[in-house]
């Protein structure tokens, strides 16, 4: 790689540790006008202040909001030379009937918007070979005009088409991770696999050329992306690309400082999320945001019996779709361990959920009888309370509206 | 080049006479039309380069109207070096002409997903070569054909605008998509300076009639920049537009 590509590679990888947090906010090109990319200066602007690495956006929003570029802390910028429809789905205006691609800008005029980067697409998994060629050929067009620019070639490598199945899907994202490095990609923005397992030989294939890990189609909450980063990131994968988990996001900066924590801090995905939090907690409803989804039910259930089975979740959502009146969390008011008549109910003072020293309990129902919400519930074996998930509450970590949050207690 | 767009916040009335919006209307640009238009005050006229090298006087002097060079996408099968030539020669053509835009188009709704990859394509290139020779561009965008419905035509007309000022179009025209609130959601998302635009029945299938009374109200009312009417209008309607929108009152 030249000096100038070099150069302009470090201005995304940070040079301390070789990482980079990239936000992609070129949806607009192939989608229209989606949420969180409607008004896209509001959003980056918000976005701006959780301080990533580089923004991905297409050449005409690249022109109109350069002031954004500007400055000594400002992002790096990478401009998308190229369009697909393979994103529209069913749920689309106008959904894609069969995949296409096509040039929309020329590495040149990328380069005189400032382009750090250049990125572009290479599907693998057409039915038809030539399209596959034509693609690749594409690929290879670009990074030659790169390579005279002295831009970097960031080569976005997905499996498309009706080739690719859940069983061949790792060793596509494998091989075109290959190609992708045969057309001359310089960095390369790769789906996730799935498991550190199955990207570790991704990571491989990339032969040394830095890989990017997208964040994916927007997760219900933080912690899913963040803890595919955290596997990309410990089998080698040198930053994440975060598009929609960022630019839809209800706090982008936030979400983004969470990223950073992972990327840059070296922190786990449950180390981020829980930093910042000193002393005990409680779980807080906010019934306007809620509809009704009854998300946090199973994420409880899950958490603490490993099943689905929802009557033993520790809180509960009242009222249905459309019209649902909020959850009932435990507030940890203590009416249940004043009850108890053994001391087998005690608050844990370092995080503030409940504990029940089944030793001690006699399952005399008191507890029961004295929670001011009916949240507790007893069967013949045990009581079910809200031990907040050991300063994890798995609810409010999967709520998608935050309509159940954590805040000190 | 001459400023057609607005400028301290005023609005300008082009009138198209290059087929590329009606593309159906057989309409005949005889010389005198062209010659009562100029003398109008209309703000711009766009039209193909060759019509525009024959009226090419008409486009001097200080109270003459801004000339936007109309540049129609190849529909038939081509490579990108053959369309990339074909957007050289016209811009640059354009750019002899004094032209103070390129204009061209950019539909969805294509029954086949390639020709809106192509339209697509011939768009990118034309903006590389615009931004290359530092001259503006008028994309006009619309929805196309049966995919299309009356209840996604909105929708259409943001997606198009927005993928128009995506790929780097200065200006953007859209069709009327019934309301002026409709107008204005779109002209918030595509986020350039947009024309609102006189456009065929045929291509907007089963949308409002776009009565000039109803393009000028919605002009008016929202942060639409101005209006681009069809070359059907007459010179009585053109005239009716240019108080209507410089004096801030529907007609």
């Amino acid at each position: 790689m030249n000096e100038a590509k070099e150069l302009r590679l470090s201005r995304i990888f940070d040079p301390g540790d070789g990482r980079a947090v990239v936000v992609a906010a070129d949806h607009g090109m192939m989608l229209g006008p989606i949420p969180g990319a409607a008004n896209l200066e509001r959003t980056l602007t918000r976005a701006l202040e959780g301080n990533p690495d580089a923004i991905l956006m297409s050449p005409g929003q690249a022109e109109r909001l350069s002031r954004l570029f500007r400055g000594e802390s400002a992002p790096a910028l990478l401009v998308r030379c190229d369009w697909t429809n393979a994103f529209r789905d069913r749920t689309y205006t106008l959904p894609a009937r069969s995949t296409q691609f096509c040039r929309v800008a020329s590495v040149k005029r990328a380069a005189k918007l400032g382009a750090d980067a250049v990125t572009i697409y290479l599907f693998v998994g057409y039915q038809d070979k030539e399209r596959e060629d034509l693609h690749m050929e594409q690929a290879r067009g670009f990074a030659r005009e790169c390579e005279e620019w002295s831009v970097p070639l960031v080569i976005e490598p997905i499996p498309m088409g009706p080739r690719v199945t859940k069983t061949n899907y790792h060793e596509l994202v494998k091989r075109s991770v290959s190609l992708s490095v045969q057309a001359g990609a310089d960095a390369l923005k790769v789906p996730y696999t799935g498991d550190p397992e199955t990207f570790r030989p991704v990571i491989e294939a990339a032969k040394g050329v830095p890989v990017l890990v997208l964040g994916g189609s927007k997760a219900l909450s933080d912690r899913e992306p963040l803890e595919a980063a955290e596997e990309a990131l410990g089998v080698g994968a040198s930053g994440v690309v975060f598009g929609r988990n960022v630019i839809q996001s209800q706090d982008p900066a936030q979400t983004l400082r969470l990223i950073r924590e992972v990327v840059h801090g070296g922190k786990t995905a449950r180390e981020a999320l829980t930093s910042g939090r000193a002393g005990p907690i409680i779980l807080r409803a906010n019934p306007d945001l809620c509809t009704g989804c009854r998300i946090c039910l199973s994420a409880c259930a899950m958490s603490k019996e490993s099943k689905f089975d929802v009557s033993k979740a520790r809180l509960r959502v009242e009222g249905t779709w459309p019209n649902p009146t909020g959850p009932v969390v435990c507030d940890q008011c203590g009416s249940c361990v004043q009850a108890c008549p053994t001391g087998a109910l005690t608050v844990d003072d370092e995080i503030g959920g409940l504990r029940c020293d089944m030793e001690l309990c006699t399952l005399c129902g008191a507890c029961v009888q004295a929670c001011p919400y009916g949240l507790l519930k007893m069967d013949s074996e045990r009581v079910y309370v809200c031990d907040l998930c050991s300063g994890w509450p798995e609810c409010a970590d999967w709520c998608p509206t935050k309509a159940i949050v954590i805040a000190p207690r | 080049m001459r400023e057609f767009a607005r400028v301290g916040g005023g609005r300008s009335v082009l009138v198209c006479v290059d087929g590329l919006i009606n593309l159906y209307e057989s309409v005949v640009v005889t010389s005198e039309a062209v010659d009562a238009l100029c003398a109008s005050g209309v703000d711009g006229i766009v039209m193909v380069a060759s019509t525009a090298e024959l009226h090419k006087n008409l486009f001097q002097g200080e109270r003459s109207p801004a000339l936007l060079v109309s540049v129609n996408w190849p529909s038939s099968k081509s490579d990108e070096s053959v369309m990339r030539n074909i957007v050289s020669g016209e811009v640059e053509k354009a750019l002899g002409l004094g032209a103070s835009a390129v204009v061209s188009s950019f539909l969805v709704g294509h029954e086949r997903d390639e020709d809106e990859a192509r339209n697509f394509a011939f768009l990118g290139s034309l903006i590389d070569e615009c931004e290359d020779h530092a001259i503006p561009s008028l994309i006009v965008t619309a929805p196309m054909g049966d995919r299309p419905t009356k209840e996604t035509y909105e929708d259409c007309v943001g997606l198009a605008a927005r993928m128009a000022s995506e790929a780097g179009a200065t200006y953007v025209a859209i069709p009327y998509a019934g309301t002026a609130e409709a107008a204005n959601g779109i002209v918030e998302v595509t986020g350039v300076p947009t024309y609102l635009m006189d456009l065929n029945r045929r291509i907007a299938k089963g949308q409002p009639d776009c009565n000039l009374e109803g393009l000028l109200s919605a002009a008016i009312g929202t942060d639409l920049c101005g209006v681009a009417l069809s070359p059907s209008r007459s010179l009585d309607e053109v005239k009716a537009a240019l108080i209507g929108l410089h004096g801030g009152h529907a007609t």
